[in-house]
């Protein structure tokens, strides 16, 4: 028997929630990049007003995290709950942010003939990038190190596509009309790479629940030994 | 709905004024919780809400307190009917030493009614030692006299003996300052529990106790209401800057 069942009964609805809010920004995310080689205005659109629904849970679990923290003074298991609940809401927030710019850069383009090896690119790293906000949210529900530790792995590919994408972009310089489109395309590409951090960030703060030890998997200014 | 609402309560001992106009409700079915620092008038208030203070010589009443809209300090009110409908579990577990366990769970029922077959009050009992919580740890020694439990479930027991006549509100007066944490834990959760079926008042020395159960929180300072609203909001944006330094360490 938990004394504490009623406390309890809310961190494990404040993690469901979680878990709901990483398929909706996962959902948004592939929906976007959809958008682009699909050509579909109207997964665009309604990646826009799915957007809506993301934030509403973001503020949601901002204000039962705080009422957690300010009223049920949770310490240990239950405090690293609490605190990665907080930073992955906001990481899953930003992620939903992601997916309406890239949706938004789709419409700003719609009308511009696109390149086909760019929007190779661009759909390889929205498959890579869905599949590490998924890797991300699963470590968190099964409470697994070994998936947290992968993300930095597949955060690789990832930052060489970005890369990529703006050499490809170059390519397009002799064409304005394709050149614009190639431009907008490199922001899709940058605005996924973000996403790919944002899914590393969350499996540190993944990490940091199951050891109670935080570390940043990757960081920009320096080399991380693993 | 409002089941209990005081309107401009003032109260004393002797000649020294310890309430001060206090002016509050306990909605149904909600768990409002006092707070403040020692001698600020917390016990004062919860022992006007069952007519407990009348009882200490020389201490008098002034203003209204609503139970379903009828004033408790009508001249026609029983105050004995008044607290079978509003108990009170105190501060220190305060089971009969010399009763069983069973005994002790319904000796408010025999003081009231009287009369009762061994099977009713067997069935009493257990109604309300489930509700306490207690059931189980006492079901193989309800024989067993009351003060051979641990502090924790006698203070369970209390709470039982309090809920075995069926009140409508349930006054909780520091009910788990002379607990272990674990004891006190179960407490706090034995009143959320408890808070679909009777509307609670909890007065606590334990500011986090008071965030950790209620819905509604009271925040008192000179015998005078400061801050009520909301708990999570006295916890996190109080109106006050008394209640914030209060809430926060910073006097008291």
């Amino acid at each position: 028997m938990t004394v504490r069942k009623s406390f309890h009964d809310e961190l494990d609805s404040l993690q469901q929630e979680i878990l709901e809010m990483g398929e909706l920004a996962e959902t948004a995310v592939r929906d976007s990049v959809g958008a682009i080689t699909r050509g579909n205005e109207d997964a665009a659109l309604h990646v826009i007003e799915g957007d809506d629904e993301i934030d509403r849970r973001y503020l949601d679990i901002e204000q039962r995290t705080l009422w957690t923290l300010a009223l049920q003074t949770p310490v240990a298991a239950d405090l690293r709950l609490v605190s990665a609940i907080i930073h992955a809401s906001l990481h899953l927030e930003r992620i939903g942010d992601q997916a309406v710019n890239i949706a938004k850069l789709y419409l700003l383009t719609k009308d511009l003939a696109p390149s086909d090896a760019m929007r190779a690119q661009i759909s390889e790293m929205g498959d890579l990038v869905v599949q590490m906000v998924r890797t991300a949210m699963e470590a968190f529900a099964k409470r697994d190190l070994e998936l947290c530790v992968k993300l930095p792995k597949m955060d690789d590919p990832v930052d060489r596509l970005n890369r990529a994408t703006h050499l490809e972009a170059l390519k397009l310089a002799d064409d304005p009309a394709a050149l614009d489109w190639g431009l907008h395309m490199n922001l899709a590409a940058r605005a996924l790479e973000r996403v790919g951090d944002n899914a590393v960030d969350i499996a540190e703060q993944v990490s940091f629940l199951i050891t109670g030890e935080f570390r940043e998997f990757t960081d920009a200014s320096h080399e991380v030994v693993p | 709905m409002r089941k209990v609402e005081v309107v401009d309560l003032n109260a004393w001992f002797g000649a020294n004024q310890v309430l001060h106009s206090v002016t509050m409700t306990a909605a149904q079915g909600s768990v409002t919780a006092i707070i403040g620092p020692s001698g600020c008038g917390k016990s004062t208030l919860i022992r006007c809400l069952n007519r407990m203070h009348e009882e200490i010589r020389g201490a008098r009443v002034e203003g209204k307190v609503l139970f379903d809209g009828i004033d408790i300090y009508s001249p026609e009110v029983d105050p004995a009917a008044v607290r079978r409908k509003i108990g009170m579990v105190f501060q220190r577990p305060n089971p009969f030493p010399s009763m069983s366990v069973l005994d002790n769970t319904i000796a408010g029922l025999k003081l009231g009614d009287g009369r009762m077959s061994k099977k009713e009050g067997l069935e009493k009992a257990e109604r309300a030692l489930r509700a306490a919580g207690l059931w189980d740890e006492v079901k193989d020694a309800l024989g067993r006299p009351g003060a051979r439990l641990s502090g924790g479930q006698q203070q369970r027991l209390c709470i039982a003996r309090a809920l075995a006549v069926e009140p409508e509100v349930l006054l909780l007066d520091e009910p788990a300052s002379a607990l272990d944490p674990i004891s006190t834990l179960r407490i706090e959760e034995l009143v959320s529990e408890l808070k679909d079926r009777y509307t609670i008042v909890i007065v606590t020395h334990n500011m986090q106790q008071a965030a950790r159960v209620s819905d509604w929180t009271l925040f008192m300072l000179f015998g005078e209401v400061v801050e009520f609203g909301p708990t999570e909001k006295v916890f996190t944006t109080p109106d006050d800057k008394r209640t914030e330094d209060y809430v926060t360490g910073r006097f008291g």
